[in-house]
């Protein structure tokens, strides 16, 4: 984020493209309400009419995967009505002249059939965002990054905060809203495969001659060329080029697209080890399994969405022989003849962090102790840190000038049909987060939901089909078939479902296409091709669904009640087979 | 005296939630069920807020149970959920939405012998968290501020408002 | 009753709050003035907790390190030793038989930190020589 999520209550207009805060961040959606009460204008651009559509000052139902045409005919827009800040393009900004080229081709009368927007519901927009003072923030979230013209969408989003000038300045430019707690940590922190920490490339030579100094080892160990993303995992054991995989805290088989496929492909792994807490659907396929300590049994900084480093305690010891998952690394790394001992995280962040980046130089664990906070970039010890980035229109490029790119749009890789008329849209539950691993094992929040989760439905869409509201339904695509309950839902728009990736018996992902972008290679979660269809015998579902649901668990259980089976003779099979290992029946609640 | 609930801004809520969570929360302990005794409804493109019990001074619900399952607490509608006996007369009286019937399998014990689970039924409806000290849980977990409690002041503080925007423009009335 | 104080593990708002600790049991949470939530929680962060006590409703804890050596045997129980030398001798033979670039190393976007993701990037860069690190930002 180039702002501060505090300093989005300051801008004059708030533009959510694809993202749904009340979801998935509701401390930020609080600040849209906060924003909007001190003056903002609020524009929502999104397929679904979002709680927050709701105090918008203009709603625009965009059709889904419309994303790039819909950007490119609101920079046109913006040109068209005469709001290009001139001065701040000539000095701030290289590439102009191209980026008018291709985004002149879509007038919004134009692209009206694609992206379903009235034009001159795009020419006040458009408006609204350029000349709101004293500034205008853009916010997305995965409704941009999860589709196939991703990088493609996010650069057309900062080429229009720059030629509007709504970047540089306080409060404003782009805000793409992370999801996961520490998804920009781990950015930051280098597990990256074209990055060390603090985003320093891995092809720059004397990159790797600082990090081979400071790890001590020649610098041609270091590899010289960028790393294979994770979700390539999958295609990169079936074609033979990776044979072992450490995974740490994630749990692939329930977040990555199209499962029941990965989940083949990792059988061809030579050496499987999973890192983790609890017995997820991908630990129950590991080789090795690693148990590590849980949030709240572990110390160490987290990065918030808006860069702010933050320091967390442990508040429980650690259970059973559970070790920190830096702890079983530094020790695997030692036994594999690279020693790495540090006494504790502030060593580690001291030494693997603030020293290698300059950046983050300032944030030590005393400025973030207590309430405290470091916002980087902090490259000193007395730095305040930087809630705004780019200010004065200086940006991250060797001529410090912003790049305006443009790209022409294309459409979703699986386009409905007349088997498959629906699109499916992959979103978040309020309540559960990510695979569900720690939230579902929250007694409160599974009271609040639990599976088979829900599918949200156009009530035409519904009638068509004879479902009712809380039906069990199927749903299927060329991936697979799973079922879950319809909710009807009237802010959704016809032709298309929703639903949320955090069930693991009503499994979207068992649904998705596997299909990543070219650049980031990140999967179209928001857009494939499904059908929808009424279960006639309700009761026979619930009771299907209640089978899944307890076999699943049940899978699970037998599996971690091998950590209670000791055997000296490993691998030397034992009388003792799965039925030994059953868990008592659920125990009587008092 | 007139009685005191928990009102809701719908331009104010986020839907988020939280105040469900919270509502559960303060019911998750043994002998209650726990439920959330309010629920955020999001209709049509304009409203999404939590629907809650009004406390109705002459409370049709309250009325119409046989069991005094419901009941006059001074200035609220207070519950007994082991009275209830699963009728649904409350439901259909509540013009609100706010009251609940369900049906919870419980296993009755007779010593350490476990007898068949029975389906029992329980009326859900909120309580005004009158045994908690620091008041209503869901006002307390509002993340922006949509929820208040509202008593016979705030009505006569609006209605005092209203009558000095009618002096003020007496033709909106006429 | 002690108080921890935590950032909250769900998204990336970055809440602070306390974790309220009762015989050794993680029993509430009650919110920090931290600097984007002042004061405030979602229902993750009044009710996110209590997977820390392993409550075993979707799934169980893991506290003992598991292996097995071929898939068609079960797991079973090692100690921490059996478990990581396996792991760094098999590394070890499939790093000298494929190259580095055969191995494959996530670090974690959740509730991990920081530190183990600086850890994990070194372990990957330096002592397998693998740019194959990444984390799970793209779901």
């Amino acid at each position: 984020m180039s702002c501060g999520v505090p300093g989005m209550e300051d801008a004059g207009c708030l533009f959510l493209f694809g993202y749904n805060p009340n979801t998935s961040h509701p401390i930020v959606a609080r600040r849209v309400v906060r924003a909007k009460e001190k003056g903002a204008k609020i524009i929502v651009a999104d397929p679904r009419f979002i709680e927050t559509a709701r105090i918008a000052d203009i709603y625009m139902p965009l059709k889904n995967g419309s994303n790039v045409a819909f950007l490119n005919s609101f920079a046109y827009s913006i040109i068209d009505q005469g709001l290009v800040d001139e001065e701040f393009v000539r000095d701030h900004t290289t590439g102009y002249e191209d980026f008018v080229k291709v985004v002149e081709r879509y007038a919004p009368e134009r692209t009206k059939d694609i992206t379903g927007i009235d034009p001159a519901m795009m020419n006040e927009a458009a408006r609204m965002y350029a000349t709101a003072e004293p500034s205008s923030i853009i916010c997305w979230g995965m409704g941009v990054c999860q589709q196939v013209q991703n990088v493609e969408a996010v650069h057309t989003c900062a080429a229009i905060a720059c030629i509007t000038h709504q970047i540089g300045k306080p409060n404003s430019g782009v805000a793409p809203v992370r999801g996961q707690n520490n998804v920009q940590g781990a950015c930051d922190m280098g597990a990256l495969p074209n990055f060390f920490p603090g985003y320093q490339s891995v092809t720059n030579p004397e990159v790797r001659e600082k990090f081979a100094k400071a790890w001590n080892i020649p610098v041609d160990k270091l590899s010289d060329h960028v790393g294979y993303k994770v979700s390539d995992i999958g295609h990169l054991v079936e074609d033979g080029k990776v044979h072992a995989f450490v995974n740490m805290g994630e749990d692939p088989l329930q977040t990555e697209p199209d499962a029941a496929n990965l989940k083949r492909q990792l059988e061809g792994l030579d050496l499987f080890v999973c890192l983790d807490i609890f017995m997820t659907q991908t630990c129950a396929e590991a080789d090795v399994i690693l148990p590590a300590t849980s949030w709240g049994e572990h110390e160490g900084v987290f990065t918030a969405c808006d860069r702010t480093f933050q320091y967390f305690s442990a508040a429980v010891p650690p259970k059973g022989e559970c070790r920190h998952d830096w702890q079983i690394i530094s020790d695997l790394s030692t036994r594999m003849g690279y020693p790495m001992h540090y006494e504790n995280t502030k060593e580690i962040w001291d030494k693997e962090c603030r020293e290698l980046w300059p950046g983050a130089y300032g944030a030590t664990y005393e400025k973030m102790a207590g309430l405290g906070h470091a916002q980087w970039p902090i490259p000193t010890l007395d730095h305040p840190g930087s809630p705004d980035l780019f200010l004065g229109g200086k940006f991250s490029t060797p001529d410090r000038r912003a790049r305006l790119i443009a790209h022409d749009f294309v459409y979703p890789t699986e386009m409905p049909d007349e088997k498959y008329p629906l699109v499916l849209c992959s979103v978040r539950e309020v309540g559960h987060y990510s695979c569900r691993s720690m939230t579902g094992n929250c007694e409160q929040l599974t009271d609040l939901a639990d599976e088979p989760g829900y599918a949200h439905i156009a009530p035409a869409d519904a009638k068509a089909r004879g479902i009712e509201h809380d039906d069990l339904i199927w749903v299927y695509s060329r991936r697979g078939k799973i079922i879950t309950r319809a909710f009807v839902d009237d802010r959704i728009n016809e032709g298309a479902i929703y639903m949320t990736y955090q069930w693991w018996i009503g499994k979207t992902n068992d649904l998705m296409l596997h299909h990543v972008d070219s650049r980031s290679h990140t999967p179209e979660d928001k857009y494939c091709a499904c059908q929808v269809e009424r279960i006639d015998d309700q009761m026979w579902a619930e009771e299907h669904c209640q089978e899944l649901y307890m076999a699943l668990k049940e899978r699970l259980f037998k599996k971690a009640d091998r950590q209670y089976v000791d055997s000296d003779e490993l691998g030397v099979p034992t009388e003792l087979d799965e039925a030994d290992v059953t868990p008592d029946p659920q125990p009587a609640t008092a | 005296m007139g009685s005191k609930f928990v009102i809701a801004d719908p331009r104010l809520c986020v839907g988020c939630h939280s105040c469900m969570a919270a509502c559960l929360v303060k019911h998750f302990v043994p002998g209650d069920v726990p439920m959330a005794r309010l629920n955020v409804v999001s209709i049509g493109n304009g409203m999404t807020t939590p629907i809650v019990c009004h406390h109705c001074e002459d409370a049709p619900c309250a009325a119409a149970c046989p069991t005094t399952a419901l009941y006059h607490d001074g200035d609220r509608v207070a519950v007994d959920i082991s009275r209830c006996i699963g009728c649904r007369s409350c439901v259909i009286a509540c013009p609100f939405g706010a009251v609940e019937i369900v049906s919870r399998q419980s296993t009755a014990r007779l010593r350490d012998v476990k007898l068949n689970p029975v389906e029992e039924s329980y009326v859900i409806k909120c309580d005004r968290c009158v045994d908690r000290e620091n008041g209503p849980a869901c006002i307390e977990a509002c993340t922006s501020h949509a929820l208040r409690l509202v008593s016979d002041a705030d009505f006569r503080q609006t209605v005092a408002a209203k009558h000095a925007k009618t002096v003020e423009s007496p033709q909106s009335v006429l | 009753m002690e108080k921890h104080m935590v950032v909250c593990p769900y998204c990336g708002s970055g809440c602070k709050f306390n974790l309220l600790v009762e015989n050794g049991l993680v029993v509430g949470s009650e919110p920090l003035n931290g600097l984007t939530n002042q004061g405030e929680l979602c229902l993750k962060g009044y009710s996110g907790y209590d997977f820390i006590n392993d409550t075993k409703i979707l799934t169980p804890r893991l506290y003992h390190p598991m292996m097995r050596t071929s898939r068609e045997k079960p797991l079973k129980r090692v100690s921490w030793d059996t478990a990581l030398d396996f792991v760094a001798e098999k590394l070890l033979a499939i790093k000298e038989k494929y190259g580095p670039d055969s191995i494959y190393c996530t670090g974690s976007s959740r509730g991990t930190g920081n530190e183990s993701n600086l850890v994990m990037q070194r372990f990957a860069r330096a002592c397998i020589g693998t740019n194959n690190v990444d984390n799970c930002a793209r779901t």
